[in-house]
């Protein structure tokens, strides 16, 4: 025991506790089911297995989902630098608004988003009737997929772009300018290789989003095998659909090696971004660079704009006028039905726990990743971020292929059913539904704090437990303080992310009335077909586009908040 | 005069109404081929005034005249002058060789000339065999010669650093000054530097240019700002010295209680035991003290002595007879520096006129 003291590396307790929980629960809901689709995949000779990737429709989908994934994550550097560079260095009325609206992506569901750009640009939407007079056709067509991609990568490139200017020293700027270097050149030169590290990263995060994309994109598409625009998620949901579990787990297996090489790239982009600017020897500077705002500025300023509009808010209007294009009598008749009450029930349940069950391993996973050095840290790190590289309906194979009747823990399961006399299921019942949206939302919690508390670094807690601070008075009066606002916001978006999730929960649930959930219910009023439950589909939709505004105007608040807090 | 600033004033859009401008008013010449330190406690508006003669930061009044031609509208770098920032700003994702040359770059010299000039002033710096490393590879002061000569490369009228010492390690910073000084002297390049740290501008400066508030205080050598501070702030900040509101029972000097600020210097105060028969002489022009506190301050011993309820402040050689708190001794005061709202005024120990003192 003494040993271990004189290993132990740091004063703050709690190392092996959070560290314990953290790997557990990493374990049980990502780990060992992701690992239960190499397993069984493995039961497959290399043969089968390239026979299975290499079907005409499998290999068609492959193309397809990674091209435009690309496409899409090179429209998102492009447009997500012009925002992020708008966002902070340019000042304008609404500028706030824009910046939250930047999230809708993360909290409008993605069947809701998929129903609705599918609408928007189909020959008849708003967007569509005129883009088909000038023979553009989007919905259906891959440039619809590359749509729906866009639309759902936009906040990545965004989102990592953002904190890097709002920190870039304005000295190498005026150094440049100092020097004799045009706009032009200090950005090419000076600007854009500092940016380089978080574009590359904001493309690799959109892009394996773009890739796993299920909700969003599947409506848009039109899932055509003769014109090619299926995708890989539908592909696999589609074999899963038909029982072809080896086709399925071979596909899915492919899919998560790629997406474990962007995570790794990304991953490395982050170190090496923290090798070149590692030695911080900022000082801060006074600055108004803002005085030399011109034209440029002005015209960067309208293309955000623009681009916000018709990408974010105008969706958000069309849910609305098509949930009331029969009235409203009819759009409250639509709500009232016992599928949306159902599935609405199912909903909050599956928010609600996977919301408690993430807060606790979020807090857990950044104390423990954030307060202690070991071992691993990175990999550990890297391991919780997979549900965000990982396609949700992989998720959704990985419990079937688990608790599943083809599962190793399906004896087990049985057995225990056997000796209680219960009937427990978990795959296409609700602890499967549970279980997916918890996979799904794994590292929304933990994500936001990790580095609010790295920032905030760890010499109060070292100072309090020198005074003889428990662990949990630490937290409690030392390190929940810094990160209220963060956890708020993790919690918030965590929330959203959960009543929206759609793929994984797709692939768990089966039984319309019983364990479906609102996205569900929503995809099968609109796969129904009629205009009566086209409508139906959209006013159920606008439940949750409400919910989603909720969410942003609250993580705006609470951004500002936390931000406030910092100063 | 080859810089000349004509009533700079600048006041920050975001400044309340209340608050004094950032710089004001501020008249000075600069000759060419000086050194000239801006000091200043932080505030005093040194920077802002540096990055105005550079054109980051436009005047809200008055012009700046580089070789008599008035340069308010021109860009920092159709200006010729050369910026060496607080924290180098060096180009994080270029090598030594790259940010050195990026000037000569953005001007379109021809390639052979930006490697020849390159390569003449990494051999200046000395820093020849880092040519391909990344600034994240250099240590402090190898990033300030990086600054230097990037700065110094497209042959800048003026060469202005803001603070370029506030980044290294206090133990090599005495070393990196004397090698700046000597650069600057060397290329002949008309230089000022911003610093808080006024050994640093004693150390470095053919002038010192002391500022407050946004006002000019004082401007004059590093020897004429300290043997005749024109102000009780230049006194002050130029070494340390005490300040007394008042001066009462000293041999040798009129008692003054007219709210006049008395300054005195650790060398104006001598200190001796009256054993000592070196000093007997001088024992009737000293007054009694007491030792409050012995300070070891590596190479002599500070001493604060209460004399008539004043303490006063005193330098001792190590090659002394130690001295224990507590402990009695005689003090003389050679002179002190008494400032009103008029100006300064040195006022010698009339007591010590006919006698035969050799200053310290």
């Amino acid at each position: 025991m003494r040993y271990m003291i004189n290993k132990k590396q740091s004063i703050i307790p709690g190392f092996s506790l959070t560290l314990g929980i953290t790997i557990t629960m990493l374990s049980i809901f990502i780990l060992i089911p992701l690992a239960s689709v190499l397993v069984f995949s493995l039961h497959q000779s290399p043969g089968q297995f390239f026979e299975c990737i290499s079907d005409k429709s499998v290999l068609n989908a492959l193309i397809t989902s990674v091209s435009c994934a690309f496409g899409a994550a090179l429209v998102n550097c492009v447009f997500g630098l012009i925002l992020a560079w708008v966002l902070v260095r340019c000042t304008f009325p609404g500028k706030r608004i824009l910046d939250g609206l930047i999230e809708l992506p993360f909290a409008l569901p993605t069947a809701v988003a998929g129903i609705t750009l599918s609408k928007m640009y189909a020959t008849t939407g708003e967007i569509g009737g005129p883009l088909s007079k000038l023979g553009i056709m989007v919905s259906y067509t891959h440039l619809g997929i590359l749509v729906a991609m866009v639309f759902i990568g936009i906040p990545f490139v965004v989102r990592t772009v953002q904190p890097v200017l709002e920190k870039f020293n304005p000295s190498y700027e005026e150094a440049a300018y100092v020097l004799g270097a045009g706009q032009f050149l200090t950005f090419r030169r000076v600007i854009l290789p500092e940016l380089r590290p978080a574009l590359l990263t904001g493309f690799g995060l959109a892009f394996a989003r773009g890739l796993g994309e299920y909700g969003s994109v599947i409506y848009i598409s039109g899932n055509s095998a003769k014109n090619k625009t299926q995708v890989v998620s539908y592909v696999i949901m589609q074999k899963l659909n038909y029982l072809d579990y080896t086709s399925a787990t071979s596909i899915a297996l492919l899919m998560l090696i790629i997406s474990f090489l962007l995570l790794l790239f990304v991953n490395a982009m982050a170190v090496y971004q923290a090798k070149r600017t590692g030695t911080d020897y900022e000082v801060a500077q006074i600055s108004n660079i803002s005085a030399r705002q011109g034209a440029r500025e002005r015209g960067m300023i309208v293309l955000a704009v623009l681009f916000v509009f018709f990408m974010l808010i105008l969706p958000l209007f069309s849910v609305l006028r098509n949930a009331l294009a029969k009235g409203f009598d009819f759009y409250m008749a639509c709500l009232q039905t016992d599928y949306v009450s159902s599935a609405l029930g199912v909903t909050v349940m599956a928010t609600v726990l996977a919301l408690a069950v993430n807060t606790f391993f979020g807090l857990v996973a950044a104390w423990a990743l954030t307060r202690f050095s070991f071992r691993g840290k990175q990999v550990l790190g890297a391991l919780i971020d997979i549900p965000f590289s990982v396609s949700p309906v992989i998720a959704g194979l990985a419990y079937i292929m688990t608790f599943g009747r083809l599962g190793w823990a399906w004896p087990i399961l049985e057995k225990f059913n056997d000796v209680f006399g219960t009937d427990v299921q978990i795959v296409f019942a609700l602890p499967g539904v549970v279980l997916a949206t918890i996979f799904v939302t794994f590292p929304f919690v933990s994500r936001e704090l990790i580095p609010v508390l790295n920032s905030v670094g760890n010499g109060e807690e070292e100072a309090a437990a020198m005074m003889g601070a428990s662990g949990f008075t630490i937290f409690r009066r030392i390190t929940f303080p810094h990160i209220k606002w963060p956890l708020v916001y993790g919690m918030i978006l965590c929330g959203a992310r959960a009543l929206g999730e759609f793929g994984a929960v797709s692939a768990l649930s089966k039984t319309r009335g019983e364990t479906f959930t609102v996205p569900l219910e929503i995809d099968a009023l609109y796969m129904d077909g009629g205009a009566d439950s086209i409508t139906a589909a959209f006013a159920v939709s606008s439940i949750l586009v409400i919910m989603a505004v909720v969410v942003l105007i609250l993580r705006n608040i609470f951004e500002y908040r936390a931000k406030a807090g910092q100063n | 005069m080859y810089l000349e600033l004509k009533n700079i004033t600048k006041r920050f859009a975001d400044t309340r109404p209340e608050e004094p401008d950032a710089v004001s008013h501020v008249d000075l010449g600069i000759e060419k081929g000086e050194l000239i330190a801006l000091l200043g406690p932080s505030g005093s508006g040194k920077t802002t005034l540096l990055r105005m003669i550079a054109g980051l930061d436009a005047p809200t009044e008055g012009e700046i005249y580089i070789d008599g031609e008035c340069v308010n509208d021109l860009s920092p770098a159709d200006r010729r002058v050369g910026f060496v920032f607080q924290n180098y700003a060096l180009f994080r994702y270029m090598t030594v060789y790259e940010n050195v040359a990026f000037g000569l770059d953005v001007q379109k010299r021809s390639k052979d000339e930006v490697r020849k000039r390159v390569g003449e002033l990494l051999d200046l710096i000395e820093l020849s065999h880092l040519r391909d490393r990344y600034p994240n590879q250099l240590s402090g002061g190898q990033r300030q010669r990086v600054a230097f000569a990037r700065a110094l490369a497209t042959q800048p009228a003026l060469l202005l650093l803001d603070e370029p010492f506030a980044a290294i390690d206090a133990k090599v910073r005495k070393e990196l000054r004397r090698w700046l000084r000597e650069m600057i002297h060397e290329v002949g390049v008309t230089s000022i530097f911003v610093t808080h740290d006024q050994e640093e501008a004693v150390d470095m400066a053919d002038r010192i240019v002391i500022l407050k508030d946004g006002k000019l205080e004082q401007a004059g050598s590093p020897y004429d700002v300290y043997k005749n501070p024109k102000t009780a702030f230049s006194a002050t900040f130029m070494g340390d010295s005490v300040v007394l509101d008042k001066l009462c029972g000293f041999t040798g000097f009129e008692d003054i209680t007219d709210g006049r600020k008395i300054v005195i210097r650790p060398e104006y105060v001598e200190a001796f035991r009256d054993d000592n028969p070196k000093f007997h002489h001088l024992i009737p022009y000293s007054n009694e003290g007491i030792v409050r506190d012995v300070v070891f301050r590596g190479d002599s011993v500070e001493l604060i002595i209460e004399v008539n309820g004043e303490r006063l402040m005193c330098r001792r050689s190590m090659e002394r007879r130690p001295v224990s708190t507590g402990e009695k001794m005689r003090v003389l005061l050679y002179r002190v520096n008494v400032f009103d709202e008029e100006g300064a005024q040195v006022l010698a120990n009339e007591t010590l006129q006919d006698v035969d003192v050799e200053f310290m």
